[in-house]
């Protein structure tokens, strides 16, 4: 393969699990912004077709190519109906899935202490209770956008990097509860990228115009490749805050190996979130996404399903105050 | 824990109060005035035609998830969104302009509804009028073309609910009864006088006007 070729060369002795896990990471982060683009188109193709739209459905190159896959089929709209919504809230037949962040959103805003609505983001707290910020790392299409952000950044060869306090997110997550609370209005929907990716697209397939959460995410991604590196998800998302609070006590960790680990802090350089994988701190920021798995070149980073490690244990026998202070310099290519 | 050490210091703490400031200001939050968004929503300057099934407009404001779920389900592509040009508390939230486009009560929106801001409504109601109240239709009878001589009625056409919301008097003229009329806009949107002699206001329910 061209592909694996390309990648040895990059890379040797390159764990060959540690690929496949990012391969299905990026094919679930693909299949996301794809629905994201299909579900309006959809949607659109539904509606134009009950309104007997045919100029309509032929004017767009979009709608066109929707006609020419499910015209001849014989129930269409099995196909077309199946799936609606965004990452904010996806319906798929007759389950509803919510975002937790749209929940604590609409249950600060309405005071509504119980709605059925709360229901819908069982599913993704249950994940989150096990996986952690699987969400982050996995599905979030904002975080995709946000990692070629990094990945230009890293070409353009920017090294200003302001960093900020990790428990920004968590302020943020409390400030927003405060202000819906006392406004009796839901604030992080105009805030939160994965609900503004799904909307703005929403926005411009349906009626060819843009809101203002296009330019907040522009700003966002200028800001990161300019700015701070990966300034969203490290420091600010309350979304991602409320994920990790819920992914403290999560049971799929990421370990190291003391033994096989010969501190080269390839780990660290990959980590997406700024985490310090090689020290074994994971913390409750790490979304499980694997990428020091896949940069370490001696296996020494492997999955582990279980209870959570009890105290502050700094697994390579240094000092707790941490291995990559004591360690300056940058590893060898 | 397994936190990640930081030493908080003030520097830190600066730069966290310049983010949140910075995105409480972007969100346009009024924290430091009186008026809640909910007030202002229902305050009777900015109303906008909600689809059929929403709940009190106070409620609507509280409730509404901004998902866009109500436009994607619209079967008549009637539903638009209000955009950053919109006052703060509405933006996000569904409206419709019955002259571009009229509602017709297909449903389609409140049963798709995941949060509750619109409550489902079955479309094949007997007695539609009960469960939809969108707004009340309002003739202008200066400009309406029957008023005036040049018999027309095609407000009567377009209601759904003709003979009950909708009557035509002599000489085609429209009689309004609000205790049937849900609404929808169907007759502004066909209103051949321009501009339209006919008008959906919304309805001021849970508003103190």
């Amino acid at each position: 393969m061209i592909l694996r070729g390309w990648l040895s060369r990059r890379r040797r002795r390159w764990p060959g699990g540690a690929r496949k896990v990012q391969v299905l990471r990026r094919t679930l982060q693909l299949l996301v912004l794809a629905l994201l683009f299909a579900i309006p188109t959809l949607s659109l193709y539904d509606n134009l077709r009950n309104q007997r739209d045919e100029v309509g459905i032929q004017s767009r190159w979009d709608t066109r190519l929707v006609h020419r896959l499910v015209a001849d089929l014989e129930e269409p709209k099995a196909l077309t109906q199946a799936v609606r919504g965004s990452v904010w809230t996806f319906k798929a037949g007759e389950l509803v899935i919510s975002d937790p962040l749209a929940v604590v959103d609409f249950v600060a805003a309405s005071r509504v202490p119980w709605d059925r609505f709360l229901i819908t983001a069982l599913l993704p707290v249950l994940l989150s209770l096990l996986l952690g910020r699987v969400f982050c790392g996995w599905l979030c299409p904002a975080d995709l956008l946000f990692e070629l952000a990094g990945k230009a950044r890293n070409w353009a060869g920017i090294k200003t990097d302001v960093t900020f306090s990790r428990g920004t997110k968590t302020a943020v997550l409390a400030a927003g509860v405060v202000a819906a609370v006392i406004l009796g209005n839901q604030v992080f929907a105009e805030i939160y990228p994965p609900r503004i990716v799904g909307a703005e697209l929403y926005l411009w397939i349906t009626f060819g115009t843009f809101g203002a959460g296009a330019w907040f995410f522009l700003a966002l991604i200028a800001f990161e490749i300019f700015v701070s590196r990966r300034f969203w998800c490290r420091y600010v998302c309350p979304g991602g805050a409320l994920y990790a609070l819920l992914g403290r006590y999560r049971l799929l960790r990421l370990e190291v190996d003391p033994v096989a680990c010969t501190e080269c802090r390839l780990c660290n350089v990959s980590c997406e979130l700024g985490l310090d994988p090689m020290g074994g701190r994971f913390g409750q920021d790490c979304n499980n996404c694997g990428l020091c798995v896949r940069a370490c070149g001696h296996d020494a980073l492997n999955w582990r399903l279980g209870l959570p490690p009890s105290g502050g244990v700094d697994r390579l026998g240094h000092p707790e105050s941490g291995v990559a202070a004591a360690t300056p310099g940058e590893p060898a290519p | 824990m397994d936190e990640e050490p930081r030493q908080p210091n003030r520097r830190e703490a600066l730069k966290s109060a310049a983010v949140v400031s910075a995105l409480a200001a972007f969100t346009r939050l009024r924290l430091g005035e009186a008026e809640s968004h909910v007030e202002a929503a229902t305050a009777g300057g900015t109303r906008y035609l909600r689809p059929p099934g929403a709940i009190d407009e106070a409620e609507f404001v509280r409730r509404c998830i901004r998902c866009h779920k109500c436009g994607e389900n619209c079967t008549n592509s009637c539903i638009r969104f209000v955009g950053p040009e919109g006052p703060p508390e509405a933006r996000g939230t569904p409206y419709i302009v019955p002259r571009e486009k009229a509602c017709i009560l297909c449903s389609k929106c409140n049963n798709g509804c995941p949060s509750g801001a619109l409550r489902p409504v079955d479309p094949e109601h007997p007695r539609i009028w009960e469960a939809v109240d969108m707004g009340r239709a309002h003739l202008d009878e200066n400009i309406c073309h029957s008023f005036l001589g040049y018999i027309c009625g095609i407000c009567v056409r377009a209601c759904p609910l003709a003979g009950k919301a909708l009557r035509a008097d002599l000489w085609e003229k429209p009689i309004l009864d609000p205790d049937y009329c849900v609404g929808c806009g169907l007759c502004e949107q066909a209103c051949v006088h321009m501009p339209q002699a006919i008008r959906v206001r919304p309805a001021a329910r849970g508003v103190e006007t």
